[in-house]
């Protein structure tokens, strides 16, 4: 195993940031930020589609 | 866009925990590798939503490429959860029986899991049948001695395990613990992927991909230089275990590091095998070359990981 280096292809890499642990108020993994759904979905998104999920992360944030 | 099977859905991870593949078929749902262990309860939530996903089924059986922590780390949490009947390499199956916590490279390595059962036992040249689709067993020797990867000829698709990533393939663990034949055996496993019709690769770490040639010729460029230079191994292997205990512990305190890099066996067999330099030293190295390759970054008093890069 290593850490991702930039996707070699076009690809629009994972956000996965090996925390893996769902929090159970927000829905979202507190790693990634994304939902079950999405991260579940995620082989199966288009570019188009991974970039519109990477765009929704930041305002998940929860602010300090 | 890559456009596999509808009853093949990869739940793509990241690097602590392997990918895992579900294979929902007419007769049965399959899933191959659990990932790791503190990643279970993700896990189980991934695959409790593919099932769902596929119309409410359950978990029938488990199947393991092999048997390292990142890919089995879910098992026994999944054989609790939904009675799967579950599989392991042939090779394998006498480490897990015996719970080898130095060969299965777990406490020797500071890596965890959880025993499990193991209901049945796959060989090389197996026929077995997931989602629906034939597959075929196909020895994977190298990064694991007695791994499995699995092929459908009809399909084109390689689930690949550790054997081939998109850029490279898992560290060469037996080669550095003197099993001399590894570096060959390597060359034969990706021989043998080279010799099958594959459109796509379903690799045990990284998104699925169908630029396989390419794969390829990075895969044997990378054994290659490890072949012209045993010590570059090391330097692998050692950057690769503690990115590892980074990405589980999320942070190591760099104060902690010279004991952590003398009490960890694999580490400090490493050290002394190829480099003998004091744990104080290695450590040291350690972090410098984990900033030069952007795997780690210094952050208040503490080593962290930088997944993306």
């Amino acid at each position: 195993m290593k850490p991702a280096a930039a996707a070699l292809d076009d690809g629009v890499p994972s956000p996965c940031i090996d925390v893996c642990k769902m929090n159970g108020d927000t829905g979202y993994c507190e790693g990634c930020l994304r939902t079950i759904g999405e991260i579940a979905g995620w082989s199966t998104y288009s570019d188009c589609q991974k970039r519109a999920v990477l765009e929704r992360l930041p305002a998940r944030q929860t602010p300090c | 866009m890559l456009k596999l099977p509808a009853s093949i859905r990869v739940l793509e991870r990241g690097w602590l925990s392997s990918n895992n593949v579900v294979l929902t078929g007419p007769e049965d749902t399959v899933l191959v590798d659990s990932g790791y262990l503190t990643h279970a309860t993700q896990t189980l939530a991934l695959v409790e939503h593919a099932l769902a996903d596929r119309g409410g089924r359950t978990l029938d059986r488990l199947v393991n490429t092999h048997c390292h922590s990142d890919h089995m780390g879910g098992n026994a949490a999944l054989q609790r959860r939904y009675g799967c009947h579950t599989s392991v390499p042939a090779g394998e199956a006498p480490l897990i029986e015996r719970w080898d916590e130095d060969a299965l490279l777990l406490s020797y390595a500071d890596q965890r899991a959880e025993r499990f059962r193991v209901d049945a036992t796959l060989a090389a040249g197996d026929r077995l049948r997931m989602g629906g689709i034939d597959w075929v067993a196909i020895a994977a020797p190298g990064h694991d001695t007695h791994a499995l990867m699995f092929h459908s000829p009809e399909e084109r698709i390689l689930i690949s395990g550790d054997a081939l990533w998109e850029d490279g393939f898992g560290v060469l663990f037996p080669q550095l613990f003197g099993r001399e034949a590894t570096f060959a055996e390597t060359r034969r496993t990706l021989d043998s992927i080279a010799a099958l019709d594959v459109r796509c690769v379903i690799p045990g770490h990284g998104a699925p991909f169908e630029e396989v040639d390419a794969a390829l010729e990075r895969a044997y460029s990378r054994l290659h230089a490890f072949e012209e230079d045993p010590a570059r191994l090391a330097r692998h292997a050692a950057r690769v275990m503690l990115t590892f205990a980074l990405l589980e512990k999320q942070r190591l305190p760099l104060a902690s590091l010279t004991d952590y890099v003398a009490q960890t066996r694999v580490l400090r067999d490493i050290n002394q095998r190829f480099f003998a330099m004091t744990p104080q030293h290695f450590a040291e190295w350690i972090v410098h070359e984990l900033e030069r390759v952007r795997a780690a970054k210094r952050e208040d008093g503490d080593l962290v990981p930088l997944v993306t890069a």
